[in-house]
């Protein structure tokens, strides 16, 4: 079968930029005709471009405009930076004294030092780090305070005074976030925005973990889980969970002091299974733990833990557990407990 | 902790960012240029892009994955320059009438697919050894027709045909073989 016209030639000769205008015409109409032509017309472009690409490399130079780009970047944030030292510069200074006087109080109230302290980063914005094995609490600009657990990460801009106060959280965090009914203060994780305007709550979202919760004790929060369209409203004493694996939410009344007390240097478990002591107790002290394969997981844990060494933990553990454990600096192995013949 | 790139880059990670740059820079040029036929239009499209992106990235929240946000913020900016344009071509004109007549158009799938490049030469190799040695030489070479036409000695129409074959060929391979990664992706395989 001859087709009437083979419009891969005019489309070829257009993308060539060598259609004369009786050719230009009819390519015009055939494109006019319906949306398969236009789908096969954009299909030959397409194929046009990466031919460019992928025959003559260097047609467009990543080097040259990653250089580029990253020249405009640091021009703008010593631009930005420079405009902020003369506008407000009291206040700057004020705010960074507070972040690192935050910082020292948090250093006190814990005992514990810091291996990062708060640094303003020549892009604007200030992250705080919880190394694992400790906890940090911090005090932003609108005096809302932020209890950081180990291995958590914060991050928000220096400039805080906009029309929302953003914070992004990787880990776990307690906030007691200052009213401002204006300007709502949104917790960004990985997998859900938490949205408040004064209110106290948990945010847990480890980006290794499977759930992401949220844990409400006074006030009201919207959580918006990314790809949803509803936001899940928290009332007080109500924990939201998702499970981005099975994407399940779930909404229950619990004691939320479970939740919340590792800010008081407290760790709780209520009918924990063994699984989750493990992941806790390894951010909590900051050790490996490593679970023989043979170690059955079906006890559950009711217990707090406050000042105990490790070791102690793992003595209470064996009460109720049939386990023996070897602790070697930093990584403890948990196994069976070898059963002696009787007699 | 094992953070994704878009994580990263919220939380103000240069390098996370500069991999993404490296990753896809040439391939939204390329996408750009379906729009602009102008390189550096599209290169300074493409900046525009990026440059945006890190100064707002603790704002933008793309739903799904980076790259199709950066996709779509390229699809829109080059679509808005055209329309904006002040002096109107030819070019110009057939690219408004294809792209902006059609809504929910936003081919940019082969640009999109990975091992696009293994693809593509894969198809060339297999072209006949005239049609692959013609199409080259206009494309990775950058010919024109009559030097490709003199130097075999052949005429101008033949170049012309063998170059259009090539085309065809690849477009329909490659339609072809984006259909099918389409199902692979869907189906999570």
């Amino acid at each position: 079968m001859e087709e009437p016209l083979d419009y891969t030639e005019l489309i070829a000769r257009f993308l060539e930029k060598k259609i004369d205008e009786d050719e230009f015409a009819d390519l015009t109409n055939w494109i006019n005709e319906s949306y398969k032509n236009r789908k096969i017309f954009d299909q030959y472009n397409e194929v046009w471009q990466l031919s460019n690409v992928v025959f003559n490399e260097g047609y467009y130079n990543t080097d040259a405009g990653w250089d580029s780009l990253h020249n405009r970047i640091t021009i703008n944030n010593t631009v930005k930076n420079s405009k902020i030292r003369l506008i407000k510069a009291n206040q700057l200074i004020i705010w960074k004294v507070a972040s690192v006087a935050a910082m020292v109080v948090a250093a006190l109230f814990f005992g514990l030092f810091f291996q990062k302290k708060p640094k303003l980063s020549t892009n604007q914005f200030v992250t705080i780090q919880s190394p694992r094995g400790q906890k940090s609490k911090v005090i932003l600009a609108d005096s809302t305070v932020v209890w950081l657990n180990s291995d958590s990460q914060l991050t928000y801009s220096n400039d805080f005074d906009g029309e929302i106060r953003l914070v992004t959280l990787s880990g776990e965090g307690y906030f007691d976030v200052k009213k401002d009914r204006k300007r709502p203060f949104i917790v960004r994780t990985l997998n859900a925005d938490v949205k408040v305007f004064g209110t106290r709550f948990n945010v847990c979202s480890y980006s290794d973990e499977q759930l992401t919760e949220a844990t409400l004790e006074e006030g009201k929060i919207a959580v918006n889980i990314i790809g949803k369209v509803n936001p899940v409203e928290v009332t007080p004493g109500q924990r939201m969970v998702f499970d981005k694996q099975s994407d399940e939410i779930s909404l229950k009344m619990v004691d939320t002091k479970l939740y919340t007390s590792w800010k008081d240097n407290k760790l709780r478990f209520d009918d924990a299974v063994f699984a989750d002591v493990v992941k806790k107790l390894e951010r909590w002290y900051d050790v490996k733990i490593i679970l023989d394969k043979d170690l059955k997981y079906s006890e559950r844990y009711t217990m707090c833990i406050k000042t105990e060494s490790l070791r102690e933990v793992l003595k209470r553990l064996k009460l109720t557990t049939p386990m023996s454990f070897k602790i070697e600096e930093e990584k403890v192995f948990i196994y069976p407990k070898i059963r002696l013949p009787m007699n | 902790m094992t953070d994704t790139i878009e994580h990263r880059i919220i939380l103000g990670d240069e390098q996370a960012f500069e991999l993404l740059y490296r990753r896809y820079f040439v391939r939204l040029c390329a996408f750009a240029n379906k729009f602009l036929n102008d390189p550096q239009s599209s290169e300074e499209v493409v900046q525009d892009i990026f440059l945006k992106l890190w100064e707002n990235r603790v704002t933008i929240r793309s739903d799904g994955s980076g790259k199709s946000f950066l996709f779509q913020a390229v699809h829109n900016k080059s679509l808005n320059l055209l329309a904006h344009q002040k002096v109107v071509n030819r070019y110009s004109e057939m690219i408004k009438t294809v792209y902006f007549h059609t809504e929910e158009f936003d081919a940019h799938e082969s640009l999109m697919a990975k091992e696009l490049n293994l693809r593509i030469q894969t198809i060339i190799n297999d072209l006949a050894p005239e049609c692959k040695k013609i199409f080259l030489m206009s494309r990775s070479e950058g010919k024109k027709h009559h030097e490709i036409a003199e130097e075999l000695h052949i005429s101008i129409k033949t170049v012309e045909t063998q170059i259009y074959r090539a085309l065809k060929k690849l477009r329909t391979e490659l339609s072809d073989y984006i259909v099918i990664l389409a199902i692979f992706l869907f189906f999570n395989i």
